[in-house]
C-alpha cells in the first residue's frame, strides 16, 4: 500500500501541469474552468495521498481535502454564474472576447 | 522511483491504481484535445470519477464520497445546466491561440512537471505505519467539529457567500432585461 505514494504524487503533478496548460491555452471559458478544477484536484490528491500513505498517517489531510473539494465546488458555482451573466451581455464563450473591463 | 512504479504491476491494488491513473490522465488529455462540449464534459467527469476511485482505493471513503457527490456530481450538473443556457445563443466558435503562445505554455507546463518529478524522485519518503482508524467518518467528524471547527465554519461561510453571489448574479441580469 505504501508503494502507492510516489505514483499518487506523480499523478497529482501530472494533473496539475495538464490543468495549467489547459487554463493557459484554451479559449473556451468552460474548459478553462474545468482545467482550473483539474489543477485543484491534483493538489487534493496529494493531501489524501499523504494523509493515508505518508510517514505519519493522519486524518488532518483528509479534513483539508474535504474542505478543498467544497471550495472547488464554490469556485465552480461562482465561475459558472459569472459566465452566464457575461454570456447574457455578450453571447460568446471565448475568454479573449471577455474584455469589457479594459474600456 | 522507477522500481517503485514497476512494482505497481505486481499487486492487484497497484494494477487497479494504474488503471484509474491512466483513466484520469487520459480524461485530462481528452478534455484538452476534444472540441465537442459533450465530449469535454464527459472527459472531465472521467477525471473526477477516477480520482474518487483512487481515494476509495487509498481507503479514504469520506474523501471519495465527497469527490463523487460534490467534486463530480455537483460540478458536472452545474456545468451542464450552464451550457444548456448558453447553447441557444452560441454565436461563434473559439479560435485556437497563436502557436508561440501554445508552445510557451507547453514548455512552462513541461518544465514544471519535470521539476516536480525530479523533486519527488529525489525525496526519500519514509514508510508510514498503516492505521485502520485514519479517515473514518467518526474521526473526521471529530476533527471537523473540534480542532478544525474554524476551517469548517470558514468553508460553510464561503459556500453560503458563493450561493448568494450566484443567485444575485443571475437575478440581476433577469431584472435588467
Amino acid at each position: 500500500m505504501n508503494e502507492l505514494l510516489v505514483p499518487c504524487l506523480m499523478l497529482g503533478a501530472f494533473l496539475f501541469c495538464l490543468g495549467l496548460y489547459g487554463a493557459l491555452t484554451r479559449r473556451k471559458a468552460t474548459v478553462v474552468l474545468l482545467s482550473l478544477l483539474m489543477m485543484l484536484n491534483g493538489a487534493i490528491l496529494n493531501l489524501v495521498g499523504f494523509s493515508r500513505l505518508g510517514p505519519t498517517p493522519s486524518s488532518s489531510g483528509q479534513v483539508f481535502s474535504l474542505l478543498a473539494i467544497l471550495v472547488a465546488t464554490a469556485t465552480a458555482v461562482v465561475g459558472l454564474s459569472l459566465l452566464l451573466a457575461l454570456f447574457r451581455n455578450k453571447p460568446t464563450d471565448d475568454v479573449q472576447d471577455m474584455d469589457e473591463l479594459k474600456d | 522511483m522507477w522500481t517503485s512504479l514497476a512494482d505497481l504491476t505486481k499487486e492487484p491494488e497497484g494494477l487497479l491504481f494504474l488503471l484509474l491513473a491512466i483513466l484520469a490522465a487520459g480524461g485530462g488529455l481528452s478534455l484538452l484535445r476534444s472540441e465537442k462540449t459533450s465530449r469535454q464534459l464527459t472527459s472531465a467527469g472521467v477525471v473526477f470519477l477516477s480520482l474518487a476511485g483512487i481515494y476509495l482505493l487509498l481507503q479514504a471513503p469520506v474523501a471519495a464520497a465527497f469527490q463523487f457527490f460534490w467534486g463530480t456530481g455537483a460540478v458536472m450538473a452545474l456545468t451542464w445546466i450552464a451550457l444548456t443556457f448558453m447553447k441557444h445563443t452560441q454565436a461563434k466558435k473559439s479560435a485556437a491561440p497563436a502557436l508561440i503562445h501554445r508552445l510557451l505554455a507547453a514548455a512552462g507546463a513541461l518544465f514544471l512537471f519535470g521539476f516536480l518529478v525530479l523533486v519527488i524522485g529525489k525525496t526519500p519518503f519514509a514508510k508510514g505505519s498503516e492505521s485502520a482508524d485514519v479517515g473514518t467518518w467518526r474521526e473526521l467528524l471529530g476533527l471537523l467539529f473540534h480542532p478544525y471547527a474554524w476551517a469548517f465554519g470558514l468553508a460553510a461561510l464561503l459556500l453560503a457567500i458563493a450561493m448568494v453571489a450566484a443567485v444575485i448574479l443571475i437575478r440581476r441580469e433577469e431584472g435588467g432585461e
